[in-house]
């Protein structure tokens, strides 16, 4: 156990006294010399960046493109796509600003400090405002905020496994290089800082992580597939369609000449617009905005918006024992007296309140308060290699150690001893630290005494976070699968594992974890807690389970928990963790509060599930937009809608009830083969709506009904299609989707029957085989639809089989 | 998330729900006649062709309503239960006050709609249909 002492205290102490740090005016001439740890990190984009994906995208250079065209051709009427496109782009910008706005701002009150000195006294201040020669103030527990070179140390220890791969804590004596992002983990000392900013070490290692680290979001990538699918096909079902207006308004030359061409690029730019997913985009980003400000709300600072999403496909977690099963204090349990010596209980009270005392001493404070009435005459400081300290009074030297390091003997023939050992083991098995405390006559080179009796077995068990067994139990029941991967000693790891309700009989050496890659996964398999786990073999773990087909997370709050965090599809950091392991993770729990990981999880779905059905909306009209140019071209059929019919059946079938559904609950797994999904509904469907469309169109046409009243029975038809397919993918129809819904209805009946609406769509009154042409083709859409949906039904049962077959064989 | 078993449902609440179906496709055949009556040499002349449209489209909204309303009752949603309920009363006021304002003696509509209400709403209200509502 680490406790120190410190040999040389005075001395340090009187070097850092001397040590007044900066003065202000010193402070502000470097400040101004531009000499400070100011690093501006990516966290979150730039204000530029959201105005820039909101607006500068090609889907808008095409609207916008139409937009002049009708401008220019003096039909602005039908230029109402454009207020559309305009609302998506400042909608999307404002809520992505807004989410940004709120993410910063909890970044910033979150942001660790680092302790100075300045002007003779010590000072918090924002990590940012350290300055080139700061003297930092560094104690057990403290991030090293820049690079420096230490100028006085009691004991100090810094883990560095982050920054160098090394797991054990390194002492720092004076003179020696500590490096930012690494942590203090025992002992105090101050030390000069000499590289800040840019230049520091875990800056230039955060920069380089994040630069490489992006996360796969299947939404997006299918979402930007699509599009480019689209940006592909516009420009030539454009001319398609162009060629088939001009034929239908008497050929080119005639067309060109009376004017009719404007007639023709005004149904033109119709079919084009119609088939740009604009809103898709738009709700997409919305979704993940508003995801990552409700998960705000809960102390879970979101560093990259799809990181929601992939909340949703998470189905292991790799969880490290302290700050997620433990609360990471100790907790002194009680002492097992083994020989009768008076005043033990004052020397662990003397332990308990030293400055340097590490959280396993600090808890002795609590239980013994007497303190010796003398004081000491001298100290050994504790040092890792002897793993134990000492401390001499009046009637002796009192060691306290981990009982295998103060008594090596094991096969000693003293029963005390004898009973020490099996004691010792005993209490290991139930996951409790044990430390012994011994007695004898002082020796002058910092050996234990030959004549040292142990006196007390002292017992120390973690404290459990009460809401520890709770989350687990949460996760069992979503079917997400839990390993632990601790540094600590399996057995104590698997009898915590256990308290807190996990089937974990024992507990996996990681020393012992097979080299080859398949025995590795078998053994990451077939056991649950992992012990004395490296960093490198964390991460390894991490790979080998993702290589294996799942979707992994990983919490932790520790330097040695980042590099699996980062490998990790998901990682999730504590907001006490190192800044190096919070500038990899992905999720950051501000109040470090696990229990918020089943919200986070619930949220993820959420979203996914919410923007799959939203974005089932969007391809389905992309698809009959499509289909409908290409067979109008084709069959050289005048297109039979006004861009502003268009628009309004957008509006009422999908623009404004997508904002509605993109934001309700939703507590489905998401399951891999979304685009293949998405399309099997959207392209049936839209071949239904092509058809419909296009006989409707040719028995019109047939019928010598005039165009204006073609135009009024297509867009009818196409809204109740749409409603209609609206309907089909949000069943349930619940109370609040049912209201959507029926407020849509309502808007299509005022549409038609309001007069100015009526005048400015140009709808006529439709005569009577009009009305029947609408009644049949609606009807038979609507039947075509129900088989689309029953067979996409099944598709989406079958994915879910396979994907639930996976995981069981997995 | 639903962690206990999914009761199943009573055949008379599918009963039920059957009848509100029924009721509700009726009510759409209905309205979709009802609009085409617009056509009719009565309605041309009479210029009353928008109010028997929107009188139509009201009531297939009625209808799709009422099928909505069908398949909350069928997965157990309670406020799909108070929702029938109200339906179907109403509609059994509407039949009672038609009787009285056209005072025909024709207690046919008020009889039918009578036994509807009975036929939907017992099942729901009464015996294992309750106990299905409650579990949920």
């Amino acid at each position: 156990m680490e406790l120190e002492k410190d040999q040389a205290g005075e001395a340090v102490r009187h070097k850092t006294a001397s040590t007044q740090g900066l003065s202000s005016a010193e402070v502000a001439e470097r400040v101004a010399a531009g000499q400070t740890n100011a690093f501006v990190q990516d966290t979150s984009r730039s204000v530029w960046s959201i105005v820039r994906a909101n607006v500068l995208t090609l889907f808008n250079g095409i609207i916008l493109a139409c937009f002049i065209v009708l401008f220019a051709i003096g039909r602005w009427q039908d230029a109402l796509f454009g207020f559309s496109a305009i609302a998506n782009a400042v909608i999307g910008s404002v809520q992505e600003y807004r989410a940004k706005r709120a993410l910063d701002r909890l970044a910033l009150l979150n942001a660790p400090h680092a302790r100075v000195m300045r002007d003779g006294s010590e000072a918090e201040i924002a990590l940012d405002d350290v300055v080139l020669g700061d003297t930092l103030v560094l104690r057990a527990g403290d991030q090293v905020p820049a690079d420096g070179l230490v100028s006085g140390s009691r004991g100090l220890q810094v883990d560095e496994s982050m920054l160098t791969g090394e797991s054990d804590a390194v002492e720092k004596t004076d003179g020696s290089r500590v490096l930012s992002g690494s942590v203090v983990v025992a002992g105090e000392g101050s030390a000069v800082v000499d590289r800040v900013g840019v230049d520091s070490f875990a800056n230039s290692l955060a920069a380089e992580a994040k630069r490489f680290s992006l996360v796969a979001s299947e939404l997006r990538s299918s979402i930007d597939r699509v599009l480019k699918w689209v940006t592909w096909f516009v420009g030539p079902v454009a001319l398609l369609v162009l060629n088939a207006q001009m034929i239908a308004q008497g050929g080119w030359a005639e067309a060109s000449a009376s004017g009719a061409w404007r007639e023709a690029a005004t149904a033109t730019i119709a079919s084009v617009v119609a088939m740009v997913p604009l809103g898709l985009v738009l709700m997409t980003s919305i979704t993940f905005a508003v995801g990552a400000v409700k998960l705000a709300r809960q102390q879970v600072l979101v560093q990259e918006l799809p990181a929601v999403e992939g909340l949703a496909r998470v189905d292991i977690i790799c969880l490290d024992k302290t700050g997620t099963l433990t609360q990471g204090d100790i907790v002194f349990d009680a002492a097992h007296p083994l020989t009768v010596r008076p005043g033990w209980e004052s020397v662990l009270a003397w332990y308990g309140v030293q400055k340097d005392a590490n959280a396993t001493a600090r808890s002795l404070a609590g239980h013994f308060n007497e303190q010796p009435s003398d004081l000491p005459a001298d100290r050994v400081p504790f040092s890792s290699a002897r793993k134990w300290s000492a401390v001499v009074f009046e009637d002796g030297m009192w060691i306290l150690g981990g009982p295998e390091m103060v008594f090596p003997a094991q096969n000693s023939a003293d029963p005390v001893l004898q009973q020490l050992a099996t004691r010792a083991a005993d209490l290991a098995t139930t996951g409790r630290r044990t430390l012994v405390l011994a007695h004898g006559t002082p020796t002058d080179d910092e050996t234990v005494p030959a004549d040292a009796v142990p006196v007390a077995l002292l017992t120390f068990k973690e404290n459990i976070r009460p809401d520890a067994a709770e989350t687990l139990s949460y996760f069992a029941a979503q079917d997400v699968d839990v390993r632990i991967i601790s540094g600590d000693n399996p057995q104590t790891v698997a009898a915590i594992a256990r308290e807190v309700g996990l089937d974990a009989p024992h507990g996996f050496d990681a020393r012992e974890l097979p080299e080859d890659d398949q025995e590795f996964l078998e053994a990451i398999n077939n056991n649950v807690v992992f012990g004395r786990v490296t960093p490198d073999q964390k991460k390894r773990i991490v790979v080998a389970l993702k290589s294996a087909g799942h979707t992994v997370a990983m919490t932790g709050d520790g330097v040695n928990d980042a590099l699996a965090i980062k490998e990790a599809d998901i990682g999730v950091a504590m907001n006490s963790g190192a800044a190096a392991t919070k500038a990899v993770a992905r999720l950051v729990l501000l109040d470090g509060k696990f229990s918020h990981l089943p919200s986070v999880v619930a949220e993820g779905r959420q979203v996914i599930a919410n923007i799959e059905r939203v974005s089932m909306l969007f391809l389905t009209k992309t698809a009959y937009a499509t289909f409908l140019a290409i067979s109008f071209g084709i069959l050289l059929l005048p297109f039979p809608f006004l861009p502003r019919q268009l628009s309004v059946t957008d509006g009422l079938t999908i623009g404004i009830p997508a904002f509605f559904l993109a934001l309700l609950p939703n507590a489905q797994r998401y399951i891999p083969g979304f685009l293949r999904r998405s399309l099997t509904f959207a392209v049936p469907a839209g071949v239904s709506v092509t058809l419909g469309l296009a006989a409707y169109a040719r028995l019109a046409a047939n019928l010598q009904i005039p165009e204006a009243e073609i135009r009024t029975g297509s867009t009818l038809i196409l809204t109740i299609i749409g409603i209609w397919i609206l309907v089909v993918l949000s069943r349930p129809v619940t109370r609040f989707k049912g209201m959507v819904i029926g407020a849509m209805m309502v808007g299509l009946i005022l549409v038609y029957s309001v007069p100015i609406a009526r005048d400015f769509l140009q709808f006529t009154d439709p005569t009577l085989p009009t009305a029947l042409l609408v009644l049949g083709t609606s009807v038979a859409c609507i039947a075509l639809i129900e088989v689309v949906r029953f067979v996409h039904r099944r598709v989406a049962y079958r994915d879910a089989q396979e994907a639930l077959h996976q995981r069981v064989s997995k | 998330m639903m962690t206990g078993e999914i009761p199943k449902r009573p055949g008379a609440v599918t009963f039920a729900v059957v009848l509100m179906y029924i009721g509700g496709i009726a009510q759409i055949i209905l309205g979709i006649l009802t609009i085409f009556l617009r056509y009719t040499p009565e309605a041309q002349s009479g210029g009353i062709t928008l109010p028997i449209t929107l009188l139509g489209a009201g009531m297939i909204l009625f209808g799709l309503m009422v099928i909505g309303l069908a398949s909350g009752v069928a997965r157990g949603s309670e406020a799909a239960r108070r929702g029938a309920t109200a339906v179907m009363l109403l509609g059994l006021a509407f039949a009672v006050l038609d009787l009285i304002i056209a005072a025909d003696g024709d207690w046919s509509a008020v009889f039918s709609q009578s036994i509807a209400t009975v036929a939907v709403l017992v099942p729901l209200w009464v015996g294992r249909g309750r106990r299905y509502f409650e579990t949920r």
